[in-house]
């Protein structure tokens, strides 16, 4: 008979939020929910900051009082634990919360494994009990093989503990189409030339190369007097960009757009003449398959976890962030051709079923380990 | 798409199959034919009668359909074929919605009627064969299984929440709720007409299981009334065209059934299933009703099932279960062995406990909201008990115990705390919360039970008599008729149960809501030819190794009490295997 495992999944952010990783955790959920191998998933989000609208999967409990505030979230992991049916898994989804990751899971004899997104696992964590415990993790996902590489290497963690899990994107959902008049209408972009970049602007990180492409504007306007930037995207970071910008005369070129729903994101995609994300430090860079799968040229980073959403450059235009001449002539280059466009298709590789593949294939793993 | 819908439910049929659609192209019916009666070519379905105004898909047998017919032949009906589907035509063609108080037997059914370009369909009282339909863009699906009608209707085929929070909470989905959102079961003893181009009005009751009870007034029942009703109910059940057999087990039900068989047909045939696990102790059936074989004279097959032949068979199993259910397997297995000594038809003793009181629960029941009646000052703090108590997570603690001081309170709730797999205060460690509050506002159990008990309640019936009630519409209907349906058809068998006969409810109804209900030892006494062991032996109900089964595959010694962990396996099956996404095509039929 199939043996089945019960998870734990100890998250920052899922159902209810927004951003790269708490997209990832709800696909990954919705992967473990396809998942022969398990049986039922106890979630505990740190986080929940909007209306949850989505159909929670069917096999995962999503414990909201956790996310009522660090009490809280220690509360519900020991009320768990004391109830009687103990899991055998734990999955610790942020490098931060692997101390009451490893307690839970050293507490009820169940295997640890860790998630790396980016660039909070490049290097030692702010917080030391982080550190101490990363040696005593069974297993960890990366979501790029850069990702994975810069936390062995500080980690010491053995890289065979190690599955490379990219993110995924829906690629029914996110498809080529014409621009949307309303967001034409709503942003001033008629007849324009549109740059875009989708990221979180975070003060503490800064390394999405959001500076980089505004300060290239005045060499770019030579080439594309009627070009606007267009930055989806929210964040404690934004208010210097913007004085940034103000202070450059930009101010009308350089539109940000903010916070979008999820329901308006194809479309913000569907607007742009190019996709532009020169980062240093990003892990994986779910935006850039995003944007690929709208069939948008782009331009993105050769030395970080891009590389791997973009298939070594299969999929974009790999530069290097720090050289602007190689940036502009890169920018200059995709938005030279016509507007119509067509997906490249290799984007299909980062499709939903291929990752429900992966995580099926990883869990019955983690299943024979784990009841071994 | 209708062709398709009935290959999905080739199992049931495996004789033949047939489609039938109107002039205009507007109404399609299809059929799978498991030939039982009249087995020639001339009793296949879809059936139209001579006039041509009717047709019908039926599914299930007319146990009377010879004496209707010849009341039919006095009116000058001229029947073509000996089917008992052509007598279920003729009496509705004759005698309209009064007919269906004259049928008795099993049976779902869908009557095309061309004149008035009207639809017709109807479900047995009981629920004995289910019925389910589903409608989109102003087209009417039905079927026999939830689960193709899934897979073809061009319907919501989401989880709906009442039916995942009724599973846990019951360990099958209650009606009128299916595991797909867009598809409901069709109400038992209702009939509905649906007028082409119109709005199908409610489906409308004709006869109610919860009503029987107060057809007239209570009264005891005498020893050879009972016996002679359990004939007459027996002597239906055996008309068939095919050689019909008997489930046999160690309990009294069966064994009064075989006997009863017994005495009308000279050649009884009867089958056990036995478990390896079991092998050697109390909870072995089969030397005890191998004993019974041989006092009856039986042809006797006893079919011992090991762990390696249940996991081989699993995958099969699931396959078939039309619906997320705790039960079936052993319907399954031994309906399996059946088909494989050439039965068709087999009688099961199913329902003996509903009419005779066989369940703990008749006991179980009072005596907890007699107890919740002393207790009734404390009764304010049951939910504050329960919430500390399941806070605690003491494990020695029953995981029911928890709730029985807030479920004593009236007989629907106490009812529930026996009957339920998981208590609802249990749920949310099982199911996601939004799956949990919106499932169990929309199941209103409480609200349910107490509607079944209505009729009950105003007349002042019996607390016995409302247990078997809610056994009856619940329990039955919901858990035993339903896996025994699915289950056994999966090997094209059918299993009929003479213990559930509206015919035989409205006679012993009344004494069931009489002082004196008849007993478990009233029915051992309708028959002598049965082990003394049987009528002794203590109720060990129809069990299965699974528990330990799981248990051991699970590795997990402190397994989950009862079935509970099989649940959350059956779960995770029709996770994999019927995912909550829209499978059907969206397709331009025209209503």
């Amino acid at each position: 008979m199939r043996r089945s495992v019960r998870v734990q999944m100890l998250l920052t952010d899922a159902f209810g939020s927004f951003g790269g990783i708490s997209r990832f955790n709800r696909d990954f959920l919705a992967a473990l929910d396809a998942c022969s191998s398990v049986e039922r998933v106890h979630a505990l989000p740190r986080l929940i900051t909007e209306p949850i609208e989505e159909v929670i999967p069917e096999a995962v409990i999503f414990d909201r009082r956790a996310a009522r505030g660090r009490v809280a979230f220690a509360t519900q992991l020991l009320l768990y634990a004391l109830r009687a049916e103990r899991v055998d898994l734990v999955i610790c989804g942020h490098l931060h919360l692997l101390p009451l990751a490893w307690l839970a899971a050293r507490y009820q004899r169940a295997r640890l494994a860790l998630i790396i997104h980016g660039f909070e696992a490049f290097g030692p964590s702010r917080y030391p009990l982080s550190n101490l415990l990363v040696d005593r993790i069974d297993a960890f996902i990366a979501v790029s093989r850069y990702s994975a590489d810069r936390f062995v290497r500080w980690s010491h963690v053995a890289r065979e503990r190690g599955f490379v899990l990219p993110n995924c994107v829906d690629v029914n959902r996110f498809t080529p189409a014409e621009r949307d008049r309303r967001l034409v209408d709503r942003y001033g972009l008629h007849s324009s030339k549109v740059m875009l970049t989708v990221g979180r602007m975070a003060a503490g990180e800064r390394y999405k190369g959001f500076d980089e492409v505004i300060n290239l504007m005045p060499q770019l306007f030579q080439r594309f007097p009627d070009l606007k930037y267009l930055i989806v995207g929210d964040g404690s970071d934004r208010g210097r960009l913007e004085a940034t910008v103000k202070a450059l005369g930009l101010s009308k070129d350089v539109i940000f757009a903010g916070h979008i729903p999820e329901s308006e994101k194809v479309a913000h995609y569907n607007l742009a003449d190019v996709f532009v994300l020169p980062s240093y430090g990003e892990g994986f860079g779910i935006a850039l398959i995003e944007a690929a799968a709208c069939g948008i040229p782009i331009v993105g980073s050769a030395v970080d976890g891009s590389r791997d959403a973009l298939l070594d450059g299969r999929l974009g235009r790999l530069v290097d962030p720090k050289k602007p001449d190689e940036l502009v002539e890169a920018i200059s280059a995709a938005m030279s051709g016509t507007r119509r466009r067509a997906r490249n298709d290799l984007v299909e590789t980062f499709d939903v079923g291929g990752f429900r593949v992966r995580v099926s294939r990883w869990m019955s793993e983690q299943a024979a380990l784990a009841t071994a | 798409m209708v062709g398709r819908l009935i290959e999905l439910q080739r199992r049931r049929g495996p004789d033949g199959d047939g489609l039938w659609s109107s002039d205009d192209g507007r109404v399609a019916f299809g059929h799978r034919r498991l030939a039982i009666i009249d087995t020639g070519a001339q009793g296949a379905q879809p059936m139209s009668e001579a006039s041509g105004r009717w047709t019908v898909t039926f599914n299930g047998e007319i146990y009377n359909y010879r004496a209707l017919r010849h009341e039919l032949e006095r009116l000058g009906c001229v029947f073509r074929t000996n089917s008992d589907t052509e007598v279920l035509i003729n009496v509705i063609a004759h005698w309209g919605e009064a007919g269906l108080r004259k049928l008795r037997g099993m049976y779902a059914f869908a009557l095309w009627d061309g004149r008035e370009r009207e639809l017709w369909l109807a479900r047995d009282p009981y629920g004995i064969k289910p019925l389910y339909i589903a409608h989109s863009d102003g087209v009417l699906w039905f079927a026999s299984q939830a689960r193709a009608l899934a897979q073809v209707a061009p319907i919501d085929s989401g989880r709906d929440a009442a039916a995942l929070a009724g599973f846990y909470l019951w360990g099958h989905v209650p009606e009128p709720f299916t595991w797909w959102s867009g598809i409901r079961a069709f109400p038992p003893g209702h009939l509905q007409r649906v007028r082409f181009g119109m709005t199908p009005g409610p489906a409308r009751p004709f006869a109610r299981v919860e009503e029987a009870y107060l057809e007239s007034a209570p009264r005891a029942v005498g020893g050879d009334e009972l016996r002679g009703l359990l004939q007459d109910s027996v002597r239906h059940h055996l008309v068939a065209d095919v050689p019909v057999g008997v489930f046999l087990s160690a309990g009294i039900d069966s064994n009064v059934v075989a006997s009863l068989v017994a005495e009308q047909n000279s050649r009884l045939r009867t089958v056990t299933l036995a478990f390896d696990e079991y092998a050697g102790t109390k909870m072995d059936e089969a030397p005890l009703a191998e004993e019974a074989a041989r006092i009856l004279g039986s042809e006797h097959t006893t079919i011992r099932i090991s762990r390696g032949e249940f996991e081989a068979l699993l995958d099969d199993f699931l396959a078939a279960m039309d619906q997320p259910s705790i039960d079936g397997l052993n319907t399954y297995l031994v309906s399996r062995a059946a088909a494989q000594l050439g039965l068709k038809v087999v009688l099961s003793g199913l329902g003996g406990d509903e009419l005779f009181g066989g369940y703990p629960s008749f006991h179980d029941v009072p005596e907890l909201v007699r107890w919740g009646r002393r207790l009734a000052i404390l009764r304010p703090l049951g939910d504050a008990v329960q919430r500390v108590l399941r806070a605690l997570a003491i494990r020695d603690i029953p995981p029911k115990a928890p709730g029985l001081l807030s479920h004593s309170s009236h007989l629907a709730k106490a009812y529930l705390l026996r009957r339920a797999l998981h208590l609802e205060d249990e749920l949310p460690s099982l199911l996601d919360e939004s799956w949990v509050v919106e499932g169990l506002e929309r199941l209103a159990t409480t609200s349910a039970l107490g509607a079944t008990l209505a009729p009950l309640h105003a007349a002042g019936a019996t607390q016995h008599a409302r247990i078997a009630a809610l056994e009856s519409c619940w329990y039955m209907r919901n858990q035993l008729l339903r896996d025994t349906d699915w289950s056994s058809m999966a090997h094209g068998v059918e299993v009929r149960v003479p213990f559930v006969d509206f015919s035989l409810l409205e006679r012993l109804g009344p004494a069931i809501a009489s002082l004196k209900p008849p007993t478990k030892g009233d029915l051992a006494a309708c028959c002598t030819a049965i082990p003394a062991l049987v009528g002794t032996r203590a109720k060990t109900g129809f069990t299965t190794p699974v528990r330990q089964w799981i248990s051991e595959a699970e590795g997990t010694p402190a397994v989950s009490r009862g079935l509970r962990g099989w649940a959350s396996w059956v779960h995770r099956e029709f996770r994999m295997n019927c995912p909550a996404v829209a499978v059907a095509q969206p397709i331009g039929l025209a209503a």
